[in-house]
């Protein structure tokens, strides 16, 4: 896949990875903040780096940031905010088109690393508090953002699962915090916690583009080692979640026309490579057992797919179901992990397991966030494989190892979305 | 039977380039080589969606009529072979497949890394070979029913149909993509087959492949197993359709957390690169007057009546052209106000300019991203080649368009009293 790939430790806990691969079309930068996360912070952070990213000294409101970002040809300069386990991750990010075709020649994306940097040292604050205009601005969206949560059913669903799964520990928040603690936020607390993120998060940086930019790392570095007293926090992406002594069952009644139906399952099994290979024989491909059964032989879902969150030891499988199937479902969607427990695995579902995996590896690289994600996967479990020799691990997988890992899944939560009668109109 | 032809088209701006071979069967094949990709995306097309449920072929004395849905319903069954299923084939490659239906094309797409040729074998076949029977038509109908309750629930998609509804009168671009429980529940097996054998033609359809692929590996397959077939001179018609609205106003309510909203003005479709003009016009226009930098936006994000959800876009195809602002506001009625304001006064006193060359900068920056990614490559070619245009011909548009040309679009194409207004309130 690339072409060239080195990471350059910055400093303490602050690292730079260069990324470079001559197709590409465009430069991408994007620093990663980690941090645990923690109900208290979530919001806290997360409406910080929003507020970094929309304006700074130089370009003083969103207005002025976004007129200079549609200068330079429609370029991304944005704040995300997403969790991996008990880790909150904001990311800063920047990406433009390559200067090789920008119609004057102008150097785009130099222009755009200082504008990333100034966001970040020389923010948009007075007497150590956010401009209090864009602070509103960004307030509201976060607070529109946590409260939008519910328009998405699907993903909805999922959030609720996890806060009963991990009921406790810190992957039950929203990564984006509370709405109190949203509502409950100034300037300037908004940026203390941005200056505390600085000095306590560990920090990824990634460029990619498809050619080095001359000192990109030494701006960097330079600029990262103004932060003063950084103490950064150790995070831990593996964190499992102990299996609860019984399992639970949520019901929540919503007015929707379809039932939605989430089941998870624990494990304490550590190959993590059968445990994927099991979770999507059992549903990640159009070939799995869910989708063919379930979905197709039995027609009790629409979509019904099974997902394995790595940093929980969490299996989930969601599913969209109609009120009078939902019993059956489940009994049928438990039936499709026993029948991996007993052994029914046919050399042609290994096979096309095995082939969905060689096919998603070999595409790693055909856009920057691929390598960004691929190389953050690599930190996240402390490792330095290519794309090649993971498949490799894959290849080792035995059908027993894929009994094993069906067999230790413990049931552990079911969250069940209802249909709450609606009057007529 | 006609020869096989090539051209080699060309991006002035960029240096890109694609292959367009006219094949000897009948069907467009267009093939952008990419230099340095792993993966490969290939595209096979109908020019049949949701809005074309009146046709007729030079066979046919008269139009026929079909029941809503049907062409997202003949795309759920044709992944059904007579022996098997298709995503079993395709588990054999590795390749990731699937298939979509919107209001007019339905496509069937794959990606892989390895055995491309293997995956196109499947792809070009199982397209060309219909099996339908009423027991499998019945079991859909199961499927879909269940697709289309869960739709239902989407509060994006509700809200997007319900100003469809109060924009268009009879068009069916009115109609749920899907259908209703109801129009599918009308489909049968011959019906299916009467659509295919109509739209399914190859001189309707196109393919398109991008990534990491030869000409020759493509042309290889192609004349392998595509079926040369006649020109049948389909025509498709819709209902007489006016600029005139349904109503000013529709409002829902559903489980979400802020009011969402579409406010779309009804404006003259068009046909081919006119249209693609327009669209583009209709495009920075929008963005200038409302985009993320713009008094309108700023006025309206400071006082809290948006937030950065808000966004414009385009709505066209055969018969129909929308120009949409939407987004989640606390008082839709009020954005309606302020988009209204904006408007007349651009009419009046013309667009700002330094605001024009901003948007046209970043629509720029915007073609030429798409130009590195596999899968915006592939859906790009076939959805300009359906639509009458080259995939390098938007930018060549953009390079042309002036400040004069967007102040005319506004003045003659955009009517302020053409415009409905659809909001989602949350549910109590």
């Amino acid at each position: 896949m690339t072409t060239s790939y080195q990471r350059i430790p910055l400093s303490d806990a602050i690292a730079f990875s260069e990324i470079l691969d001559p197709k590409l079309k465009t430069n991408s930068l994007r620093i990663q903040f980690l941090q645990p996360l923690s109900e208290k912070n979530a919001a806290a952070c997360g409406l910080g780096g929003s507020l970094i990213a929309s304006s700074s000294k130089a370009y003083p409101s969103n207005a002025i940031m976004n007129r200079k970002l549609h200068m330079l040809y429609g370029a991304d300069l944005s704040c995300s905010i997403s969790k991996m386990g008990d880790v909150q991750v904001i990311t800063l990010r920047t990406s433009s088109i390559a200067d090789r075709y920008a119609l004057e020649h102008e150097a785009v994306f130099s222009e755009l690393t200082q504008i990333l940097l100034g966001c970040i040292f020389e923010p948009n604050v007075t007497d150590g508090a956010f401009d209090e205009t864009e602070f509103r601005i960004q307030q509201t969206n976060l607070l529109d953002c946590i409260d939008a949560e519910v328009n998405e059913k699907r993903q909805y669903a999922i959030s609720q699962t996890h806060k009963t799964a991990f009921a406790g520990e810190p992957a039950a928040f929203s990564c984006y915090g509370t709405r109190e603690s949203a509502e409950a936020m100034t300037p300037k607390a908004a940026y203390e916690a941005f200056q505390q993120l600085l000095r306590t998060a560990q920090i990824e940086i990634y460029f990619v583009g498809p050619e080095a930019v001359p000192q990109l790392a030494d701006t960097l570095r330079q600029a990262f080692a103004a932060i003063a007293d950084r103490k950064p926090v150790p995070v831990s992406f593996l964190s499992p979640s102990p299996c609860k002594p019984e399992p639970v069952t949520v019901r929540e009644a919503l007015p929707v026309n379809q039932c939605k139906m989430v089941m998870g399952w624990k494990t304490s099994y550590t190959d993590r490579y059968a445990l994927k290979m099991m979770t999507m024989l059992l549903g990640g491909t159009p070939s799995s057992k869910l989708f063919a059964n379930v979905r197709e032989k039995m027609s009790l879902c629409y979509y019904c797919a099974a997902n394995f969150n790595e940093c929980k030891s969490f299996m989930q499988v969601d599913s969209g179901i109609e009120t009078e199937n939902l019993e059956t479902a489940e009994t049928a969607i438990a039936a499709q992990l026993e029948a991996i427990c007993s052994g029914d695995i046919s050399d042609e579902e290994m096979h096309s397991t095995m082939m969905t995996i060689h096919n998603t590896l070999c595409g790693v690289g055909d856009t920057a966030s691929s390598y960004i994600a691929w190389y953050f996967g690599q930190f996240c479990r402390g490792t330095k494989l290519t794309p090649a020799e993971e498949e490799e691990r894959y290849r080792q997988v035995t059908r027993e190892d894929i009994i094993a890992a069906a067999k230790s899944m413990q049931p552990d939560t079911v969250y069940i979305m209802e249909c709450k009668e609606q009057e007529a109109e | 039977m006609a020869e096989t032809t090539k051209k080699t088209i060309v991006s002035p701006q960029t240096g890109d380039k694609y292959t367009h071979i006219h094949h000897k069967s009948g069907l467009e094949i267009l093939v952008c080589e990419m230099e340095g990709y792993s993966t490969t995306e290939a595209m096979f097309g109908t020019k049949y969606g949701s809005i074309n449920t009146q046709f007729k072929t030079a066979a046919d004395k008269d139009y026929c009529t079909v029941p809503e849905g049907i062409a997202h319903f003949l795309e759920h069954k044709l992944f059904e072979n007579e022996d098997c299923d298709v995503f079993d084939l395709y588990a054999k490659t590795g390749a990731n497949a699937n298939a979509f239906t919107s209001f007019d094309k339905t496509c069937y797409f794959f990606s892989c890394s390895d055995n491309f040729k293997a995956s196109l074998e499947i792809l070009l076949s199982f397209v060309q070979s219909p099996y339908f029977t009423p027991e499998s038509v019945a079991k859909e109908q199961g499927i879909i029913g269940q697709e289309i309750r869960m739709c239902d629930d989407d509060p994006g998609w509700r809200v997007f149909f319900n100003m469809l509804c109060g924009l268009y009168q009879k068009h069916p671009v009115r109609i749920d993509i899907a259908g209703t429980i109801e129009s599918i529940a009308e489909i049968t097996d011959d019906l299916l087959y009467r659509c295919y054998r109509t739209f399914y033609n190859l001189h309707n359809m196109v393919l398109a492949v991008a990534g990491k692929c030869t000409v020759d590996e493509v042309l290889e397959v192609a004349d392998r197993l595509l079926k040369p077939c006649e020109d049948q001179k389909l025509e498709t018609v819709f209902p007489e359709e006016t600029l005139d609205i349904v109503r000013e106003e529709t409002v829902e309510s559903a489980a979400v957390g802020q009011p969402l909203f579409n406010l779309g003005i009804k404006c003259q479709p068009r046909q081919g690169l006119d249209n693609l003009r327009a669209e583009m016009l209709a495009d920075i226009t929008m963005q200038t007057l409302s985009g993320s930098s713009s008094p309108l936006y700023q006025e309206m994000l400071q006082s809290g009546l948006v937030n950065d959800s808000f966004s414009s876009e385009v709505f066209n195809g055969d018969g129909f052209f929308t120009m949409i602002f939407g987004g989640e506001s606390r008082d839709p009625q009020a954005v309606r106000e302020k988009v209204t304001a904006a408007i007349l006064d651009a009419q009046k006193n013309g667009l700002d300019e330094v605001m024009f060359n901003e948007s046209k900068k970043s629509a720029y920056g915007e073609l030429v991203r798409k130009l590195g990614n596999v899968s915006a490559v592939t859906n790009t070619l076939v959805a300009a080649h359906m639509a009458g245009c080259g995939l390098y011909d938007p930018m060549q548009v953009l390079s042309e368009m002036t400040l004069d040309d967007c102040n005319r679009f506004l003045r003659e194409e955009v009517d302020v009293r053409r415009m409905s207004l659809s909001v989602i309130t949350p549910a109590e």
